[in-house]
């Protein structure tokens, strides 16, 4: 593998280095493809375009010297994908961390499908009834409340309260998910306490879809 | 007048393009009918449609795969009909749901494809064309801008009888069927949901989050509180029990040694 070779010749950039910066991340969560996770939504593969857009120049800059490993890496995210959209920065955010370990042969490719597929399904319950059934609620009951009274504020504080949340979450999401995905992910791997996570994530993903 | 009507399909258009925006539910009619109010110069009514529309289609979300009816094209149409013809708000109420749930059915025809265009996306990328993958976006996105610009605006041109003719002329069989479907749409996203997400180990607590939303009156956030407490117990995720290994689950217990 040329990316293995690689490494040998600047083993500096295996420790500390990493080719991802914060500022990277934050422009992630709100790119066009970030934002427009159900402007493309199909029936078919649901996120897929706007996912594989949103990773997409992150994905350059891991494979900026192996043009193969970047069209693999485009095709590998162009993958059935679907999440309560405030989410989906954060499950960015595991994906290129993971995608950082891939480019240097420590993970097979298609782990990170795998990942994104076990997150896909809790974090929607989580996010669905938090987000739909909660936080979008209150706002509406707020924002009905202001137009019934004739206010022209209503609408404008239904966005408000509805899109502060999500955007923050967004934002934070895809720094977590790049930290969980390199320190924690591998760590906790090995011990099986991310199975266990994960469990106990399904379980909650799980008790709230039956309601 | 057609002045009107493409104002009126243009916000229609833009709660399309909400879903570029970040999904800001700009779409929904609480945010909808008083622009709709703004554009045809009667923002009070607007305002007062929103409010009523908002309810009726309180429940109608997309939740996992499901496509609930088209509450914008629904919420744009009934508000800009209620004006333009100085009706109140229950008229508005009678059209919605109707219109709403026949905008599906109008989606939907394009439905079939998109999945061509998808996978015209992989070829791009095999062949590391972003710009490729990014054309299939915005193409299948604006084409949704489109649908929605012409049918509000065209709609809202014919007017109210005519919308009502249709909806007259259509079968009441087929409306029916339309409503059975959009009941049993949930249950499909569900069980769409389910296939990604259950399994055998999994399946108790499918049925114990049912029993303690149906038969205890549990809301969705409080199921889900119970859920994290149950997960944190269960697996021990705090570390409280490091100590005590035999009381951990027999199942995972080689691995508690690890912590």
């Amino acid at each position: 593998m040329t990316s293995d070779t690689e490494l040998e010749i600047k083993p500096e950039e295996t420790q500390e280095e990493r080719v991802i910066t914060k500022k990277d991340l934050f422009r992630s969560s709100l790119n066009l493809g970030s934002l427009g996770m159900e402007f493309s939504w199909t029936y078919y593969k649901q996120m897929n375009l706007a996912f594989c857009l949103m990773v997409a120049k992150m994905l350059r800059k891991i494979y900026r010297n192996d043009e193969e490993g970047y069209r693999a890496a485009l095709e590998r995210h162009l993958a059935f994908f679907n999440i309560t959209v405030q989410f989906a920065p954060f499950v960015g955010g595991v994906a290129i961390s993971m995608e950082e370990r891939i480019a240097k042969g420590e993970i097979e490719p298609e782990r990170v499908n795998d990942v994104k597929a076990a997150l896909m399904g809790p974090l929607s319950g989580i996010g669905d009834s938090i987000f739909l059934a909660v936080i979008r609620v209150i706002a509406a009951a707020v924002g009905i409340a202001l137009c019934e009274a004739g206010n022209p504020f209503g609408p404008i504080a239904f966005l408000l309260i509805y899109n502060i949340p999500g955007f923050w979450l967004r934002i934070w999401g895809v720094q977590k998910g790049y930290e969980l995905g390199v320190g924690f992910l591998d760590q906790a791997a090995n011990g099986g306490f991310m199975a266990k996570a994960m469990t106990a994530v399904s379980i909650v993903g799980i008790m709230v879809v039956g309601p | 007048m057609i002045l009107q009507a493409i104002l009126v399909g243009l916000v229609g258009a833009l709660g399309c393009f909400d879903y570029q925006l970040g999904t800001l539910y700009m779409f929904r009619p609480i945010v909808m009918c008083p622009l709709v109010g703004l554009v045809l110069g009667d923002l009070q009514t607007g305002l007062a449609v929103g409010a009523s529309l908002e309810l009726l289609f309180m429940g109608s979300i997309s939740i996992g795969a499901y496509v609930p009816p088209n509450e914008t094209i629904g919420g744009v149409l009934s508000c800009a009909f209620a004006i333009s013809l100085h009706q109140g708000t229950e008229a508005a109420i009678a059209l919605a749901m109707p219109i709403a749930v026949l905008s599906l059915a109008l989606g939907n025809l394009t439905a079939p494809i998109w999945p061509f265009f998808v996978d015209k996306a992989d070829t791009c990328a095999k062949n590391g064309n972003l710009k490729g993958i990014y054309a299939v976006h915005l193409g299948i996105g604006l084409y949704g801008c489109l649908e929605y610009f012409v049918l509000c605006g065209g709609a809202f041109l014919l007017g109210v009888e005519a919308v009502q003719g249709i909806l007259d002329w259509i079968p009441e069989f087929v409306l029916n069927g339309f409503g059975v479907a959009a009941n049993i749409l949930p249950a499909m996203g569900f069980a769409m949901l389910g296939r990604l997400v259950i399994t055998k180990k999994l399946v108790p607590f499918y049925f114990l989050g049912f029993v303690i939303c149906a038969y205890m009156g549990v809301p969705v956030l409080g199921v889900a509180i119970i859920a994290i407490i149950i997960g944190i117990e269960k697996f021990d995720l705090l570390g409280g029990a490091v100590d005590a290994p035999s009381t951990s689950l027999a199942l995972e217990g080689d691995d508690d040694d690890d912590f």
